[in-house]
């Protein structure tokens, strides 16, 4: 373990349903398979710039450190290549209990804010980047159709309807 | 041979090339491609990162709009091909859950019943049209030019999903560039991922990536690097002016998409396939049209 990490655990101090939690969700149900042989941070793209490795962050869910799991920045920095998913001998799907772990961190504590911008912009225009009359421009250039229209109305009712309308109430 | 298009966002938004050029790919191949009205962002993994039931949700309505026009889907990105193949795969197999999606999908189209098939643009082109079909075709062999293939991530895992048998050394998108006449060249990083999803998170860490593997392919010898992945060429493209060592030497490496590479070995006007809104100016490559 790095040397960021506590010597001891203070077992008391321990969420010891997180990890229910997190196999209870349809992303998280291969957590608790984790056998810790770290071929996932072996894999990661990213694991020399993490001072939590991805094979971490599964023992501490596992172990209940439910703080520093949700609190990690791993989760966030994962771009989801499915590279830790493709080789662990245990089945775990890596990348998908970190999406579960996201989805916890992202309702208690809010997520970062160039995440939230792309599906605010979601929200106002039905897709996540501009289509400006440059583009339009450029499509009749190339001799192709306009770009089809977005239903604007129908992204918004659906999306009012689940746990990111926190995301709009708050923008407006 | 008919396709509901699904462009998603990124496409319409900055990558003209891509779609002009599959257009025109496919018309010559015959495929016939539809646009589907009132489709939207298919619910990407920073939505999922979020809440998993509105990526499920979304990715359900576009695949819901195809059925209704009674196609299966063709996508051009990445990225919505495994977002909508995964959301049809998990809500055709769990029914609780498809339940839950068609509620929050009420009146906003048609209902989602997993009827409509999820293909990715290469996946079509490789095992519908063929690798002989597409030989016969060129006109103007690429030869000489070495190709630097990226598939992007979600085009190849997981493998459950995208039916690529070894993830660890696909070779169908190889193939198609080696049909062409170009030489796919071995670069150490090459299944790697591009870094564009940590990009809104962190621009350092996610630069560190796509550096290290324009580096990789230049010491390969590429001349260019051709991929299926929109999220992954703008972050080679776009991005590659900003990792530069410095503001004079950029790395000088053209990035295309492969539709554009295979139009230009089949004939078609490098104009229509849009090089012009290539950002790294693809010279060496325009010359085989010329020939």
């Amino acid at each position: 373990m790095s040397h960021a990490s506590p010597a001891t655990i203070e077992t008391a101090k321990l969420s010891r349903d997180f990890k229910f939690e997190i196999a209870n969700t349809p992303e998280g149900k291969t957590l608790l398979d984790c056998y810790q042989c770290g071929i996932c941070s072996s894999s990661c793209p990213f694991s020399e710039y993490l001072e939590v490795k991805p094979h971490q962050v599964i023992r501490l869910a596992i172990l209940g450190m439910r703080d520093r799991v949700i609190g990690s920045r791993t989760i966030w920095i994962c771009s989801t290549c499915f590279t830790c998913n493709a080789r662990c001998p245990q089945g775990v799907n890596v990348a998908n209990v970190m999406f579960a772990m996201k989805n916890v961190a992202a309702r208690e504590r809010g997520a970062p804010e160039g995440l939230v911008e792309l599906i605010r912009k979601i929200y106002d225009s039905g897709r996540s980047g501009d289509v400006t009359d440059l583009e339009e421009e450029d499509r009749k250039f190339l001799g192709i159709p306009p770009t089809p229209r977005a239903d604007v109305a129908a992204t918004q009712r659906l999306l009012g309807r689940t746990s990111l309308r926190r995301l709009f109430q708050e923008a407006k | 041979m008919r396709y509901a298009l699904f462009l998603g966002c990124t496409i319409p938004a900055r990558q003209n090339n891509y779609d002009a050029s599959a257009r025109r790919v496919s018309e010559a191949l015959g495929i016939e491609l539809r646009d589907i009205e009132g489709a939207g962002c298919c619910g990407p993994t920073f939505v999922r990162s979020l809440d998993y039931e509105s990526y499920l949700a979304m990715a359900a309505r576009n695949i819901a709009l195809a059925e209704k026009m009674g196609l299966n889907i063709l996508t051009l990105c990445t990225g919505c091909y495994s977002s909508l193949a995964e959301a049809r795969l998990t809500l055709v197999e769990d029914p609780q859950l498809r339940d839950r999606v068609n509620e929050l999908m009420e009146d906003t189209g048609p209902k989602f019943s997993g009827e409509a098939e999820i293909k990715h643009f290469s996946n079509v082109l490789y095992h519908e049209i063929g690798l002989d079909r597409i030989r016969s075709m060129v006109k103007k062999p690429l030869k000489g030019l070495k190709v630097a293939v990226h598939y992007g991530c979600h085009l190849i895992r997981p493998s459950e999903i995208t039916g690529v048998a070894n993830p660890e050394n696909p070779r169908f998108l190889d193939e198609l560039v080696e049909a062409t006449g170009a030489e796919s060249v071995y670069w150490p990083l090459k299944l790697w991922c591009c870094g564009a999803p940590t990009l809104a998170v962190d621009e350092d860490l996610s630069l560190r990536l796509t550096k290290a593997k324009i580096q990789d392919a230049k010491k390969a010898g590429a001349d260019a690097m051709v991929t299926v992945c929109p999220t992954c060429e703008l972050q080679f493209d776009l991005q590659q002016s900003r990792i530069s060592e410095t503001s004079v030497g950029s790395y000088n490496l053209p990035v295309l998409f492969y539709p554009q590479l295979l139009g230009v070995a089949l004939g078609i006007d490098p104009e229509k396939l849009g090089f012009g809104l290539n950002r790294v100016p693809a010279t060496g490559i325009l010359q085989f049209s010329k020939q």
